[in-house]
């Protein structure tokens, strides 16, 4: 899976999740508060750069991940353009307006830049440190461990999607619609009483007996961490002060 | 330590009782072995001992459970925790963390221990199960034999005085159960009291000191491990599968080798040696499959199948076994046409194929029994009624696949299979979890069936009944013959010595014809041969 965590040496790896998670927050608000589609694609190419030197994110997984996104981008701005009033191209007999296909062009380059910045995320946190970032805001642990069951159980979601994909086809399961009913149901059935085994592993290993429990680690905020985002804010602040005037 | 007085419980909505009238008493320093046949009220009876029935089950409970002179129905589940642990079956599903260490230092954790003693209890718990250097290992890497040893790990870093084991052995292979008899003589040391749930006693015989017998929810025989032979016609009358060891001292009687029976494996003078008999039937010729020096790759690169040339006939019985990773999924998925090889050539006249997965559920189409038998097959009313007699489903007919046990989910599945009457039938680990009767009533129902059947497994009871064997090793084909063909190293190194007291016995002596059950032993005299 490409958003899931891999374990490295880059400068992201070595940041804590929550100055991390402060800086995506910072590269997504900047995204969405800018107007011009050159402005919008130069910030996300450096979010993208950004993500590849100091996050190790793989381009060529980018790309692929990012596939889809390039061909519902395509057709938003088609669609923004075919109704948004204004002057534009004529196509087949329909009109486009430049301005819808720029609104729709910039909506898909913003998520581009938002998936590189996610990536980084992801990719360079892992789980636990999540997890521990979680309490450190204030999430009760209970619900920051649910977080962390959730990434034990995509492995053994995919392997089973895969044997029952593996029985259906022998039976000749093709029907897109009827193929998928049965999935879900075979999947839940399976992973209820998976569920129902995990539950009580949990409790009978003292899960949730007390408002709080023994952490070995930490998350501690790191100047590093706090340098960039403050850096990121600054360069923000002084974009939109060079904007207005 | 722990006591049932009177304990009656009732399941919603059934209408017998899964446990009745049970009194039991579990002193300090014994390893109790419970067992008896599928649905004999032992997991039942290790999930009342934490209060998990009724708690998260509901139902109707009469009598007490009580643990160190308190019903443990005055603690709620989590504060027992410490006090008493438990391994489900399947520890799969019970690992919640993603690394080694994260998992061995949940439970101490929770206790909210000092960090000091999280971390010392953690490691000493590793160290005894031998897991201490994987500590930065994802859980995704563990064989099953090591994911038990760490969930055995779990529950000694949280200093229990009683454990509670369902099914420990269920689902491993031989080396799997080899490594966890090795961690359970270390559990023994560390806690006052386990109980072990399972249907086969085998693996525990050494260090159980006593047995208790269930069979429909009662308590049917309490006798201490050592008396073991004295209670053999009790374990027969109650559908428990007698341990290898009594039968192969049996077996040896039989044909005039008398010797005091005990626990450990007999010694045979030098006059004495022995054989592999069996009798087996040869059922098909005409090729149905065939693979010429066939390799498969995944689109990651990782090849588990290389240069592998072997073909099944109509009608075959063949057991594809090798150890984790050595590629069995992978060839019997080329068999039945789900994947393609990358280089060599594969030869099919297979029209139809059938596959029963380890967790039959997921290949589950239908809502009810009967529609599952009948799902996607040319069947008439009647002819389903016929399967659901003939695999005792018949007062299941209208319920749901996925609510029914898990053996009742097997013969479900196997019923289902056949009703499509497949030319190929491939079964992945079909008998993992069976008793001895149900094992029996399994194979028996493929018998007469005209179908070429391959069986993935680890499993001696199959093995011992199948025409041939074929043994991978790191993608390739170590061994292809006849089970009694069988020589002393692939039997070595199937580990079939650790799941087999026979083959143990065998490799002593033979190099090869190694045979599997003690039926299949024969004695040669010394003196016999000319």
């Amino acid at each position: 899976m490409r958003i899931a965590y891999r374990e490295g040496q880059t400068a992201f790896h070595r940041l804590d999740p929550l100055t991390k998670l402060s800086w995506c927050l910072v590269a997504t608000i900047w995204l969405f508060s800018v107007r011009e589609l050159r402005d919008v694609l130069i910030l996300s190419a450096t979010f993208l750069v950004v993500a590849i030197v100091g996050a190790g994110l793989d381009p060529v997984g980018y790309v692929k991940t990012t596939l889809v996104l390039l061909v519902g981008g395509a057709s938003l701005a088609l669609f923004q353009g075919f109704f948004r009033p204004g002057p534009g191209i004529d196509l087949a007999g329909v009109h486009l307006s430049y301005d819808g296909m720029e609104l729709g062009a910039a909506l898909t380059l913003r998520t581009f830049g938002l998936v590189a910045s996610s990536l980084a995320f992801s990719g360079t946190t892992s789980p636990r440190q999540l997890g521990l970032a979680m309490q450190r805001i204030g999430v009760p642990y209970r619900y920051a461990h649910v977080a962390y069951l959730a990434l034990r159980f995509i492995p053994l979601l995919e392997a089973d999607l895969r044997l029952i994909d593996d029985a259906q086809r022998l039976r000749r399961v093709t029907n897109g619609r009827q193929k998928l009913v049965k999935t879900i149901v075979a999947l839940l059935a399976v992973e209820l009483r998976r569920a129902d085994s995990m539950a009580i592993a949990l409790e009978t290993r003292g899960f949730g007996r007390s408002a709080r429990r023994t952490e070995l680690e930490r998350v501690t905020i790191q100047k590093s961490g706090v340098a960039l985002v403050l850096a990121t804010v600054v360069l923000m602040c002084i974009y939109f002060l060079a904007l207005r005037s | 330590m722990i006591r049932f007085r009177g304990f009656t419980f009732w399941y919603p909505g059934h209408s017998a009782p899964a446990l009745e009238d049970i009194d039991l008493e579990f002193q300090d320093q014994e390893t109790v072995l419970l067992s008896g046949p599928n649905g004999s009220g032992k997991s039942t009876l290790l999930s009342a001992i934490l209060g998990i029935v009724p708690r998260l089950t509901d139902g109707t409970v009469s009598g007490e459970v009580s643990f160190a002179g308190r019903p443990v129905t005055q603690f709620q589940i989590s504060q027992l925790a410490g006090h008493i642990g438990i391994v489900l079956q399947d520890p799969e599903s019970q690992v919640s963390n993603l690394t080694v260490w994260d998992e061995a230092t949940f439970g101490p954790s929770n206790l909210c221990l000092s960090e000091q003693e999280v971390r010392s209890s953690s490691l000493e718990a590793l160290r005894a199960m031998q897991m201490a250097h994987l500590r930065s290992t994802s859980v995704l890497a563990l064989s099953g034999g090591q994911l038990q040893r760490l969930s055995l790990a779990c529950l000694l870093a949280m200093r229990p005085e009683v454990v509670l084991l369902d099914e420990p052995m269920a689902n491993l292979d031989p080396w799997g159960v080899a490594d966890v008899v090795v961690a359970l003589r270390t559990l023994q040391a560390r806690v006052r009291v386990v109980v072990i749930a399972s249907h086969w006693l085998d693996p525990f015989l050494e260090f159980g000191t006593r047995v208790v017998l269930l069979d429909q929810g009662h308590v049917v025989g309490d006798f201490p491990s050592k008396d073991l032979y004295q209670h053999v016609k009790e374990l027969v009358s109650n559908k428990v599968e007698v341990p290898e060891i009594c039968r192969i001292y049996e077996a040896l009687r039989l044909q005039g080798v008398h010797l005091e029976p005990s626990l450990d494996l007999p010694v045979l003078d030098s006059s004495t040696g022995l054989h592999s008999v069996s009798e087996r039937r040869v059922r098909g010729s005409a090729a149905l499959v065939k693979l010429s020096h066939v390799s498969y790759q995944y689109p990651s690169g990782e090849t588990p199948l290389v240069d592998i040339s072997i073909s099944v006939s109509d009608r075959d019985n063949t057991v594809l076994a090798g150890r984790n990773g050595a590629g069995k999924s992978t060839l019997a998925r080329l068999l039945v046409g789900l994947r393609e090889p990358t280089r060599g050539t594969m030869h099919s006249l297979v029209k139809k194929a059938a596959l029963m997965v380890q967790r039959p559920a997921l290949g589950f189409l239908g809502t009810t029994v009967s529609e599952e038998i009948g799902y996607g097959a040319a069947l008439s009313l009647g002819d389903v009624e016929i399967l659901l007699e003939r695999f005792s489903l018949s007062d299941l007919r209208d319920q749901s696949p996925f609510h029914i046990s898990g053996g009742e989910q097997r013969r479900l599945s196997l019923a289902a299979s056949l009703a499509q009457r497949p030319d190929l039938l491939v079964l992945d680990e079909p008998t993992a979890g069976l008793d001895a009767y149900q094992v029996r009533a399994f194979l028996q129902a493929l018998e007469d069936e005209p179908v070429s059947v391959l069986y993935i497994t680890h499993d001696t009871r199959v093995v011992a009944k199948v025409e041939r064997v074929v043994a991978l090793r790191e993608g390739g084909v170590a061994f292809d013959g006849s089970v009694t063909a069988l020589d002393s190293q692939i039997a070595s190194y199937l580990g079939y010595q650790h799941v087999s007291a026979t083959v143990s016995l065998a490799l002593r002596s033979l190099d090869r014809g190694i045979p599997i059950v003690p039926e299949q032993i024969q004695v040669v005299h010394a003196n016999s041969v000319s």
